[in-house]
């Protein structure tokens, strides 16, 4: 990890380097916009302050330069570029009619508002990301705050004070409104088209709206390492290769609590839970305390299972428990343990759907249960207690990803098998004698006698159903055993005699199921049907004496939780910023209308947004899902800009005339703004991290998208209602 | 599967009770040698019942009292039979070493039967105290292991032995003995880059009438892994009467002996 750590940090690096070109970029479209050397140096001087300022702001807070933060440079050039962009312009048009001072004070007079305004909105909208619960985007929201409230402050206060002192000499032709330039044409073909073609703008803005809708359905939530940092990113590469080489880089966790998680029921749930996971793709090599077990019973006694009496695992416990890892997998008080499953996949998408399918599995769990000695009950409640070892069984197989067929039919037949005693899979053949001799094969090496020479005498005492007496007989004369030895081997032969009839029963078991479910059971999961020998049941129960809980925890799992508090926040922050942003917009204007119309142009600049992100397979990820929100932080400028020069040239002149001047004096700035800003963030685009690309091209073309619609949409929409400075020109004229 | 402690704690006790280290009142190594051969108790069988604390890296203690029977073989080799009495949840667990782990059995009463075990090689480290067979064999007499006198104080002699065979795990060990009583007070063990690794000590004995020494409480420290093992004999008897038969499986399985 911390290779992978140093890799985004030079990445991050190689962002900050964009910020350079991003200026270079913005430098170049301020020199085609203004044509002269003040026109690209003072909007630039704006946004370096106040980028440099935030920058050391950022330093003497002690925090780190984060991925998003990273970022900032470039979007502080790009935004704050536009507070110098708007001054310049204005001042441009006023120098063509003032002298220098006069031209700074009518300009301050008329911008400031407006500037002030969209920086208030702008920060807003920064400022709700700090309602985001992922603390670098809560940082990113609040230094980018601080930021344009920088590039505010500078963009009036130095830039007038600049031009006070040092008043440009030339002002280019472009500034007045008889200029003939590209964009002038461009804009007062705008403004035809306005008055002449307005149902087909409006028809046309519908259509994207309602296309834009139907796409951002199809938009996705993802965020993985890889759709964030892109494919051919080194650092997915190198997680890919440790993926490959140790079966995933992630642990996924599974918590387990209980009074004592040695118990046999909690043993098996935590076994139930590990076979599952290995059926989920994303998941893989699970490992916990129960593999030990499970090998150390096998040990002794050829199983692969956990034993259901406590006693057996007390006893492996104390061949295992000394191993210090082992002994580390389990609290001091014996009251947790964790499993530990190694995650594959690397799309956040796959290994949601496995968590949520754990999460299902051990919600299916019971939690309480109780125990019941098989032998304090008597025989007619037996057959309920079996039940809930089959039940066992079937939930064993099951997890073991073990499809069973005519599972009702099975139950039944495996509660009549356990309900059989043992004796009765008793056999009359050599094999079975053979069996039991080997079974005791210990003893007998001890005794120093043959089991060849054992072999007739046990058989005939099997097949003939001869007393113990007589094997004892057989054994002192035939072998020439003491009589003591003789009742010693006796009892050996006895006790294998059961472990033999009950293996028969467990293997007369596993070939009913077999049979019934039609298919072959492999040896780890025939064993599971040793479950039938069991002598203690654990049913559930409310008032059961044993607990357990098990809790997904992991990175796996903390990312999910991240990425659904992610959206959330997004979600909120997008709420606030959009009903902040509609109440300042109506307190600003004095007017509820004026504020509603302006929001629809930035609402439709949303919805374009997410449904280009649709149609283009743009991922809803920590980086994309800001654009709603900066999309209204920043695209409200232009409304702001646009609607303040309109209500100013109200109440001097007609409606269309109003519109005209507008659209072409601050829609010129509103135009550059765009293109500089836009330009500044696609240069974002050929960040390494992928998600920086897709942060800076999304961001571009919703600063183009809204400047479409602020200069289409909004002089229709105002256009159409009544102001009051309208008012106020009609009584003048 | 590896076998922690069980059979350490047999090995060990049996080899310490039976330190073939000989020594002298002066001079030589060898005659050292010889004179602490001389302190240590004859016996042929012997009984004993110890605890043993094993405190962790932590600092967490886990006390587990045993019985152990041990008898000499032939050919210089030990049996002994070990049985947990505590802690509850192990009580009752029995080892058989037989012929110095020529056959290792482990039987535990959960379980109906006995199992045979694979017996540890000489380098491996039992699991839960960090000791291996060949710390504990002390089998220093071997006369192919180099053995020199460092030092002489006014209470004991330092002796660095060099053990010679192939797989050793240790550059050097050196024994500080009681010049007065002739026992290996503590033993130090380095490790191939001769890195002190672990300690024994051993903190108290009994002398008997005729001047036979027996450890009566050891300590031994794991360095590298912080880990203490405290072995405190409570009971000891010699050449007690055994069963000829007494070291076998029947008996692993007995519930007294």
């Amino acid at each position: 990890m911390p290779l992978i750590t140093v890799d985004i940090s030079e990445s991050s690096w190689g962002t900050m380097r964009l910020a350079i070109i991003a200026a270079l970029v913005i430098l170049l479209i301020l020199y085609f916009c203004f044509r002269s050397f003040l026109g690209v140096f003072l909007p630039l001087l704006v946004a370096l302050l106040s980028s440099l300022w935030v920058l050391g702001f950022v330093a003497s807070s002690g925090k780190s330069v984060t991925m998003m933060i990273s970022a900032m440079p470039v979007l502080m050039i790009s935004l704050a570029t536009a507070y110098g962009i708007h001054f310049l312009s204005r001042y441009y048009e006023e120098r063509h009619n003032l002298n220098p001072l006069e031209a700074v004070n009518t300009t301050i007079q008329n911008i400031f508002i407006p500037i002030f305004m969209s920086a208030i909105t702008t920060m807003a909208g920064f400022l709700s990301l700090t309602a985001a619960i992922v603390r670098p985007m809560t940082e990113f929201g609040f230094f980018s705050t601080l930021g344009i409230f920088f590039a505010f402050v500078l963009a009036t206060f130095l830039l007038g004070s600049l031009f006070t002192i040092f008043p440009p000499v030339k002002i280019h032709q472009k500034f007045s409104y008889e200029a003939n330039d590209v964009i002038t044409r461009l804009l007062r073909l705008v403004s035809q088209s306005i008055l002449k073609e307005k149902k087909v703008i409006l028809i046309s803005i519908l259509i994207i709206g309602i296309i834009s809708i139907a796409f951002s359905t199809r938009v996705k939530t993802e965020s993985s390492m890889e759709s964030r940092l892109g494919k051919e990113s080194k650092i997915i590469k190198t997680m890919n290769y440790f993926n490959e080489k140790f079966g995933g880089t992630d642990y996924l966790y599974v918590y387990i609590q209980s009074k004592n998680v040695k118990n046999p029921y909690v043993l098996r749930q935590m076994k139930k839970i590990e076979d599952y996971s290995k059926q989920l793709s994303a998941l893989g090599e699970p490992s916990s305390i129960t593999d030990f077990l499970i090998q150390l019973n096998n040990a002794m006694e050829n199983k692969n299972i956990i034993p259901a009496n406590e006693d057996k695992i007390d006893n492996l416990w104390f061949l295992a428990g000394d191993n210090a890892y082992i002994a580390n997998m389990i609290g001091e008080q014996n009251d947790e343990t964790l499993m530990q499953i190694r995650t594959k996949d690397m799309t956040s998408t796959a290994l949601n759907q496995a968590i949520n399918q754990m999460r299902e599995f051990i919600k299916n769990i019971p939690q309480q249960v109780r125990k019941t000695e098989l032998s304090k009950i008597n025989e007619e409640a037996k057959p309920e207690y079996y039940a809930y070892l089959v039940e066992e069984i079937i939930s064993s197989l099951e997890a073991k990803s073990v499809k069973l067929n005519n599972k009702e039919e099975l139950k039944e037949e495996l509660i009549k098998i356990a309900g059989t005693p043992g004796s009765e899979f008793k056999k009359d053949s050599e094999e079975f004698s053979n069996e039991i001799l080997n079974v005791s094969s210990l003893e007998i090496e001890d005794l120093g006698i043959e089991k060849i020479d054992l072999l007739p005498i046990l058989t005939s005492y099997t097949r003939d159903n001869k007393s113990p007496d007589d094997l004892i007989k057989d054994l002192t004369e035939k072998i020439k055993l003491s009589p003591d030895d003789a009742v010693y081997l006796l009892g050996i032969l006895e006790d294998s005699k059961i472990i033999v009839e009950n293996r028969e029963k467990v293997r007369f078991a596993q070939l009913s199921t077999e049979k019934l479910t039609g298919q072959n059971l492999k040896d780890e999961e025939k064993d599971i049907l040793w479950y039938l020998m069991d002598e203690a049941i654990y049913s559930p129960d409310n008032n059961g004496d044993i607990e357990v809980s098990f809790q997904l925890t992991g990175i796996p799992v903390i990312s999910d939780k991240i990425n659904n508090s992610l959206f959330k926040g997004q979600v909120k922050s997008m709420i606030i910023a959009f009903i902040a942003v509609a109440i300042m917009l109506m307190i600003q204007f004095g007017s509820l209308m004026v504020g509603l119309l302006a929001m629809i142009s930035i609402t439709l600049t949303i919805i374009t947004a997410f449904g280009t992100m649709g149609l283009l397979n743009i991922d809803l990820n920590i980086g994309s899902i800001m654009v709603a929100s900066i999309a209204i932080g920043a695209g409200i400028d232009y409304t702001i800009h646009y609607i303040s020069r309109y209500k100013n040239e109200l109440t001097r002149r007609s409606k269309i005339e109003a519109m005209k001047i507008t659209l072409t004096g601050t829609g010129r700035a509103i135009v550059f703004n765009s293109i500089s800003v836009a330009a500044g963030v696609f240069v974002l685009g050929f960040s390494e991290i992928k998600m920086m690309a897709v942060f800076g091209k999304l961001i571009g073309s919703v600063m183009i998208l809204s400047v479409i619609y602020t200069l289409t949409l909004l002089p229709i929409l105002l256009n159409n209602i009544k102001l009051k400075e309208e008012e106020r020109s009609e009584i003048k004229l | 599967m590896k076998l922690n402690y069980k059979i350490f704690i047999l090995t060990l006790l049996i080899l310490l009770f039976s330190i073939h280290i000989i020594s002298a009142q002066t001079l030589t190594v060898e005659e050292i040698i010889d004179k602490m051969d001389e302190r240590s108790p004859d016996f042929t069988t012997q009984k004993t019942i110890s605890e043993m604390t094993l405190i962790d890296q932590k600092g967490k203690e886990e006390v587990r009292e045993m019985l152990m029977f041990s008898q000499k073989e032939e050919g210089d080799k030990t049996s002994s039979l070990v049985r947990f009495l505590s802690p509850k949840s192990v009580k009752g667990v029995t080892l058989l070493n037989l012929n110095s782990s020529e056959k290792i059995y482990l039987y535990m009463p959960a379980y109906d039967k006995p199992r045979r075990i694979a017996g540890s090689s000489k380098g491996d480290e039992f699991m839960g105290t960090g000791l291996s067979y060949e710390d504990m064999s002390m089998d220093y007499e071997d006369k192919d292991n180099e053995k020199k006198l460092l030092q002489e104080t006014e209470k004991e002699y330092r002796i660095e032995i060099i053990p010679t065979g192939e797989d050793t795990s240790y550059k050097k060990i050196i024994l500080s003995v009681d010049k007065e009583k002739f026992y290996a007070k503590n033993v130090e063990f380095y490790d191939t880059s001769e890195t002190l690794t672990k300690t024994l000590e051993i903190v108290n004995i009994k002398i008997d009438d005729q001047g036979k020494i027996t450890p009566m409480e050891i300590e031994f420290t794991d360095l590298m892994e912080n880990k203490k093992t405290k072995i405190v004999i409570k009971e000891i008897e010699y050449n007690i009467e055994l069963a000829s038969d007494f070291f076998s499986i029947r008996t692993l399985s007995k519930p007294t002996l």
